[in-house]
């Protein structure tokens, strides 16, 4: 039955396929921009508390962020 | 201030929305979702069902039709069969009939030529012997005439007393 | 020895960039501190002067859009209805140090008045002392659980849910195995949609059931609530869906729904991604664990910001005609035509992003519990 109905369905159940692959996406942005300020958050953080003169973590953690941001990103977009 | 505001979540409406929402949640899924699912469940099985059995019931009538259609062909084709198998019964019994009319006819006319045969024989035998006792009768009254007198007995006798010695010697 | 020199002078250069471009980045930090600061300082400067129009207001009779906006998507004791006409709601009180306090709204009279020790102040409620000055002290103290304009819009959505739909399954009930009819007709699509388009296709055919009931509840709700805040009076108005607390909890449900259910497979992708190596798992596991609650703080962000936007949008324009008219009535009724357009053409625009909204909130919490239900498969990344 099932499989008749797809077939009946057709064109449609595809459009509305790709329509929901693509809502898959639509927060991906937002949670790597929401990764690198955690990251540069974490890393201002430690700062503050470590009153270094030189804003290491706040650096290397950013970086981090947009690195873990980019592996995010293509790991998402990797699954299947 | 006013940002603050809009984006910092207030204590009591998180407080009455997890309890209200959370407390429906239930209600529906127990009261509403439960039947509503199950119900559109059964419809599609029902209507599933049913088109299955009218496609199987089509199905069903086409290969009846089928069915109804090739006893119609078979039916023809032995209606054709038979009437092929009666005319040829007819024409073989006409053309043995024929045959068996013309050897009749032939054997009537053999017989009947040979019984005319039979008869112009009978017939010509009995001339045969008609004209036999007649040339008899003839000779009997010729010899009768002749040899009434004993000299031409003797005669007679002589004669052929003589050839019989002429034809031994 | 040329190349060594080179080399020197290639990472003296580069870590002088990196010093400069942190500098350059702390300016910025403080620049952007300072704007945010400063809008910080403009907009309860825009709020105050809203407070003294809106006061003048009762006084002058002059038209305020910013206070019109704020009070239609912020939150209040009692609910305006319309001229003068508050409906007063009850105020319910948890102080620590006082106990469960109830009275009506009423009492503040519209912030103006002090009752038993308390006050009104921003439309939130505050501890005052005798001399009638905030006591910062005493405010802590209270845990403010009022049943406010939103949350009266609640109960009655909720209240209308719980009608429409056991309404609705009694058709079902009654006419099992018959065609929907009236109200059943016209919900039966929009929950074949979400059973069939977010349910199946985002958590798979064996496993969407038990996740049925919270995907049409959340579906439903956020529609209907979107709905609502289209509606200017009464029952509706109240802009609960663009509220970041009830987004907040809705997001918080699918949250634990994922968490709770993730399987073994999904916490492997979590902590550890099968098939990486060890120094990528250095970075990829805390992002992994960042993702996992940004993915339903961006759910709570998306449909407040969306909604919210909306409702600005629309009534900023619905103000234009009052805001025009004030100065002419001539250029009021000019601009109110095209104001009435944009204001019609908005709710349409609308109405569809009240669709959308609850279909995107539901789709992407059923895509979440759908990857926390993914039984192990090959992958086929190539990428790490």
């Amino acid at each position: 039955m099932s499989a008749a109905k797809r077939q009946d369905e057709g064109d449609l159940g595809q459009v509305r396929r790709n329509y929901n692959s693509y809502l898959r996406y639509t927060g991906l942005g937002f949670t790597m921009i929401g990764i690198i300020l955690a990251f540069t958050f974490g890393g201002w953080w430690l700062d503050k508390e470590l009153a270094w003169k030189f804003p290491l973590f706040t650096i290397a953690l950013s970086l981090l962020g947009i690195i873990g941001s980019m592996v995010y990103l293509f790991k998402e977009t990797g699954r299947p | 201030m006013l940002l603050a505001s809009l984006v910092e979540p207030s204590f009591g409406l998180i407080f009455w929305m997890t309890l209200s929402f959370l407390a429906v949640l239930f209600i529906l899924r127990k009261f509403a979702w439960k039947p509503i699912l199950n119900g559109l469940k059964e419809r599609e099985t029902s209507i599933a069902d049913a088109l299955n059995e009218a496609k199987k019931m089509r199905e069903d009538m086409v290969r009846m039709a089928a069915g109804n259609e090739a006893i119609m062909r078979q039916a023809r084709e032995d209606r054709e069969l038979l009437l092929k198998e009666a005319r040829d019964i007819r024409d073989k019994e006409i053309s043995e009939a024929k045959v068996r009319a013309k050897a009749e006819g032939d054997a009537i006319l053999t017989r009947a030529r040979a019984d005319i045969q039979n008869e112009k024989n009978a017939a010509i035998t009995e001339m045969k012997n008609q004209v036999a006792s007649l040339s008899i009768l003839v000779a009997e009254r010729i010899l009768k005439d002749k040899l009434e007198t004993g000299a031409a007995q003797h005669t007679l006798v002589d004669k052929v007393m003589a050839e019989a010695d002429l034809r031994k010697s | 020895m040329m190349s060594l020199k080179a080399l020197l002078r290639l990472a003296s250069l580069l870590i002088g960039t990196l010093l400069m471009g942190s500098a350059y980045a702390q300016d910025e930090g403080h620049d952007h501190g300072e704007i945010a600061h400063d809008h910080a300082e403009e907009a309860p400067a825009t709020v105050a002067d809203a407070h003294t129009i809106a006061h003048a207001e009762q006084g002058g009779g002059k038209f305020n859009a910013g206070k019109l906006i704020m009070d239609h998507i912020g939150d209040e004791h009692g609910w305006h209805l319309w001229g003068h006409t508050t409906l007063p709601l009850p105020v319910i009180l948890f102080d620590t140090q006082r106990g469960l306090q109830v009275f009506s709204s009423s009492r503040f009279e519209h912030g103006h008045a002090t009752y038993e020790g308390y006050a009104l102040n921003e439309s939130e409620v505050v501890a005052v002392n005798a001399a009638g000055n905030v006591d910062e002290a005493a405010t802590a103290n209270i845990w403010d659980i009022s049943i406010t304009k939103n949350v009266l819009s609640l109960f009655i959505s909720l209240a209308i849910l719980l009608v429409i739909f056991i309404s609705v399954a009694k058709a079902y009930t009654r006419r099992a195995g018959q065609a929907p009819t009236g109200m059943q007709n016209l919900l039966e699509p929009i929950i074949l949609f979400v059973r069939d388009d977010v349910a199946k296709s985002a958590i798979g055919e064996h496993k969407y059931q038990k996740y049925m009931p919270y995907l049409l509840t959340a579906f439903f709700f956020i529609f209907l609530n979107n709905l609502m805040g289209l509606v200017p009076f009464f029952p509706g108005g109240a802009n609960l869906t663009g509220n970041i607390a009830v987004t907040l909890v809705l997001a918080l449900i699918t949250f634990v729904i994922v968490t709770i259910n993730g399987n073994k497979n999904y916490w492997g992708h979590i902590l550890a991604m099968p098939g990486v190596p060890k120094w990528v798992l250095l970075i990829l596991t805390p992002v992994e664990i960042l993702g996992m609650f940004l993915k339903p703080f961006v759910l709570m962000i998306r449909l407040f910001a969306n909604i919210t936007a909306g409702h600005i949008i629309a009534l900023s324009f619905f103000s234009l005609i009052f805001v025009f008219g004030e100065t002419s009535a001539g250029a009021g009724y000019g601009v109110s035509v095209m104001s009435l357009a944009f204001t019609v053409f908005m709710t349409m625009l609308e109405l569809l992003v009240a669709f959308i909204q609850a279909y995107v909130f539901t789709f992407l919490s059923a895509m979440y519990i759908g990857a926390a239900l993914e039984e192990h498969h090959e992958h086929k990344e190539s990428i790490i």
